[in-house]
């Protein structure tokens, strides 16, 4: 049976296989993603707004003259305008791209539901269902998680990461090529942690598949546990999982 | 909470090296904006370069102790909190097999693994946060404040009243997303077990075309689901946009008022630098404290769920003085009355008998009519409510539960294998048995013909609940494990069933010969099957409306006479007779 041969999926295929799901919900996405750029935008003018205050007040202190009070209030209203237009592109973001992502999710479980009922009946008995149900819960949670938490996460970083760059050039040369040097060090680290990391994940969703099979093998035949005093048995067993 | 302080304090060692690196953390965060504002003041202004690079150096120094630190924070709390995990799942089931049958009723299977399972999992990610930020933000909180008082009294007026904000924010939050979460988890729950019936019942639900309702019913939960956690999502993400508008008003306010501030010489332009990121700092450690607490409804419910567990008393427990039963020399049953712990009705009424060793008993009667009842209490998964059961004259609840189950053989309706060879099946009451007892268990129970079939014989390896093997194969696998285990009373509750009339009949005539110094209980529903009982109890509804031999009853008994005659035609009826 081809089942026993899980070949392990390109990332791209994956994601690939994702798309069909989110592909309804696309625009909400895009929608959101669009906030998600916005957000960063007004976080990157921030430090330069801001700045821009601290300039004006070392001038007035330096030139020893009282500060201009309006000349402040007027870049705190700018500040304050960059302040309102992140605040409601985030709100904005949180809505449209919970829902994508929520109702994208929901597609995938009736999706799983539903293939449930054309998989022939042989696949069942050579599945574990308690792995199974691990795979199915476990997972998707996982998936759902990572979906709703993660993907603004990678596209703040990303913008952040231009944009900050884009102004920092403004401000110094020199100092932005100091940070610059740094920054392979912290990917090559990053990787290494990666690497490291992905099996250890990918044990621990496999222990957790394992763990949960025993968990419902122990627990569905209780009452032969308890008729033949196997409780200790069952223990050591439930322990080493 | 009380749950989780009990198991921190087993680790109390790694609670403090955590403690400690906590300290290493807040020394960056507060130390580099501190050295930085006097930068500002001293060094900047005056143009003096070696102030500058000695306190650069400074700088680099805390870095690096504060780098160390945040490593050991994240490797202790690892450590930590997946132990505590471990702990909490142990003692869950460990406390679970002390259960009776009322127990696991009352909570259910599936609930029990997921409790097992995710609710243990909530409380670890629950405890990580604990460990990192719940520790570290009154520490921060405590330095910031201070430091922000030291510059300018009027200024922290503003930022101390931003916490009151949070800090009702964050209770309100917390109200509305606890019943979310609580739904959240009841419906994850709900779809778990939807699945686990459509994978298990596969066949079921095929052969009466019931996949379109299935599929409904779970596409309606996981409706529900998603409008659950996406409303708690979306209250979630808010929070964060929302608290750092008010630290963004805040800000500008500072601002505002450090201009007044600053022409009367009242602070210096460091200063402001500095007060705003300290100002970012108080208000940030009220919320992480405030987040944690908005994650601790989500773990207290799973705490809850588990404490739930661990408070559960089973009901069926040693009594304190209870005696070895060594073997079963007489049963009886004295005017018992039983209902479930959720009936009703009562199941069973007045049931009155007595048996003793040596004799073949059995119980017949339609569905439904409280066989596979009576044998429960026999058991002692259940305790009667009414009457009382007596073995060897003794009252059932005096004895040792464990020397009471080892003198019992109960081989149920629907037999349980376990994930192992065949060996260790059969073996499962007594694996320290020798090869020779273990296959002549399984030569009695007619079990041994299709082992040895079998690819590995009795090393072959049966699949998760016994899903490569026929129904008729788990019967007698479970009939060859009470064998081994060679009890006073067997019992069988409509064990015969999946096997053939002739394969029946051969069993039985192989049991005899073990079987002649215990009481053999049998609930059947075929008469041939316990024609030749010393005593047959027809049950109905609950009550004994005939009790005797196969002639008595086939002469007093008219439900026995209908049975009778629905299963055999009276030519067999008749031969009986004569032989």
């Amino acid at each position: 049976m081809i089942l026993k041969e899980t070949k392990k999926m390109k990332f791209t295929e994956c994601l690939s296989h994702l798309f069909v799901f989110i592909k309804p919900y696309r625009f909400k996405l895009l929608f959101g993603i669009l906030m998600v750029i916005t957000a960063q935008v007004t976080f990157a003018l921030n430090p330069t707004v801001e700045g821009m205050i601290t300039t004006q007040l070392a001038a007035d202190i330096s030139a020893h003259q009282p500060i201009q009070v309006d000349k402040v209030v007027h870049i705190l209203c700018i500040l304050f305008s960059i302040y309102i237009v992140k605040t409601i592109s985030q709100f904005l973001m949180a809505v449209f791209m919970t829902d994508a992502i929520q109702k994208t999710m929901f597609d995938v479980r009736n999706a799983i539901e539903n293939k449930i009922h054309h998989l022939p009946v042989s696949y069942f008995d050579q599945e574990k269902t308690g792995e199974l149900l691990s795979r199915i819960t476990n997972d998707v949670d996982t998936l759902s998680n990572a979906l709703q938490q993660t993907l603004s996460r990678v596209i703040s970083a990303i913008c952040t990461f231009t944009f900050v760059l884009f102004m920092m050039l403004r401000i110094n040369v020199l100092m932005t090529c100091i940070i610059l040097v740094a920054l392979p060090v912290i990917a090559l680290l990053s990787k290494f942690v990666v690497k490291k990391s992905q099996p250890l994940f990918d044990d621990q969703q496999n222990t957790l598949a394992d763990l949960n099979g025993t968990i419902n093998e122990l627990y569905d035949g209780y009452s032969e546990i308890l008729s033949y005093n196997q409780q200790e048995h069952a223990l050591e067993r439930f322990q080493k999982g | 909470m009380k749950l989780i302080w009990k198991y921190l304090m087993k680790y109390k060692k790694w609670f403090l090296l955590d403690f400690i690196s906590v300290f290493g953390f807040a020394l960056v965060e507060l130390g580099i904006p501190t050295i930085i504002s006097d930068m500002i003041d001293h060094g900047i202004e005056t143009q003096d370069t070696t102030y500058l690079y000695s306190r650069f150096g400074l700088m680099a120094f805390i870095s690096v102790i504060g780098v160390s630190g945040v490593v050991l924070l994240g490797y202790c709390c690892s450590k930590i909190s997946t132990n505590i995990t471990r702990d909490i799942r142990n003692d869950v089931f460990e406390h679970a097999q002390a259960f009776s049958a009322a127990e696991m009723e009352k909570f259910g299977v599936s609930s029990m693994i997921t409790r097992t399972n995710n609710d243990a999992y909530q409380i670890m990610l629950f405890l990580n946060v604990i460990l990192k930020s719940a520790l570290l933000t009154p520490v921060m909180m405590c330095v910031s404040v201070m430091l922000i008082l030291k510059i300018s009294l009027e200024l922290s007026y503003v930022v101390l009243a931003t916490i009151p904000v949070v800090i009702l924010g964050v209770i309100i939050v917390a109200k509305v997303s606890e019943p979310l979460s609580e739904n959240q988890q009841k419906s994850i729950d709900h779809i778990n077990q939807i699945l686990r019936e459509n994978i298990t019942g596969i066949r079921v639900i095929r052969s009466f075309n019931k996949q379109e309702y299935e599929k409904k019913r779970f596409s309606n939960e996981n409706d529900f689901y998603r409008d659950q956690s996406a409303k708690l999502f979306k209250l979630m993400s808010c929070t964060e946009p929302s608290f750092f508008f008010l630290m963004n008003i805040a800000t500008v306010i500072v601002y505002y008022l450090s201009c007044t501030l600053l022409n009367s010489n009242a602070i210096t332009l460091g200063n402001v630098v500095a007060f705003v990121e300290y100002l970012f700092h108080v208000m940030m450690s009220v919320l992480i404290f405030c987040m944690v607490f908005m994650m601790y409804p989500r773990a207290n419910v799973s705490a809850k769920r588990i404490m739930d567990v661990l408070d559960t008393k089973p009901s069926i427990i040693n009594d304190e003085n209870s005696i070895q039963l060594d073997s079963i020399q007489t049963l009886s049953f004295k005017d018992v009355s039983f209902s479930y712990p959720n009936g009703e009705e009562a199941v069973l009424k007045n049931i009155d008998f007595s048996c003793h060793k040596g004799q073949k008993i059995a119980v017949i009667g339609s569905t439904g009519s409280g066989k596979s009842t009576l044998v429960k209490l026999m058991n002692r998964f259940y305790d009667v409510s009414r009457g009382l059961i007596e073995i060897n004259g003794v009252d059932i609840r005096k004895y040792n539960l464990e020397s009471l189950r080892t003198q019992i053989g109960y081989v149920a309706q629907k037999a349980h294998m376990f994930k192992g060879s065949i060996q260790s099946n059969i073996c499962f009451g007594k694996p320290e048995a020798s090869v020779e007892e273990m296959v002549h268990a399984a030569t009695v129970a007619q079990a041994s013909e299709f082992i040895s079939t079998r690819e590995h014989g009795y090393e072959d390896e049966i699949a998760e609940d016994g899903t490569n093997i026929s129904g008729g194969q788990k019967q007698r696998l479970s009939i060859a494990r009470v064998i081994l285990k060679k009890p006073s009373l067997y019992i069988y509750d409509d064990s015969f069933s999946a096997l053939d009339f002739k394969t029946d009949a051969t069993l039985r005539k192989a049991l005899k010969p073990e079987v002649k110094n215990a009481i053999f209980f049998v609930v059947a529903q075929r008469i041939s099957t316990i024609m030749d009982s010393d005593m047959i109890i027809v049950l109905d509804e609950g009550q004994i409306i005939g009790m005797g031999t196969h002639a008595q009853l086939l002469k007093d008994c008219s439900v026995y006479q209908e049975i009778a005659h629905s299963q055999l035609t009276q030519k067999e009826l008749d031969d009986f007779e004569r032989n």
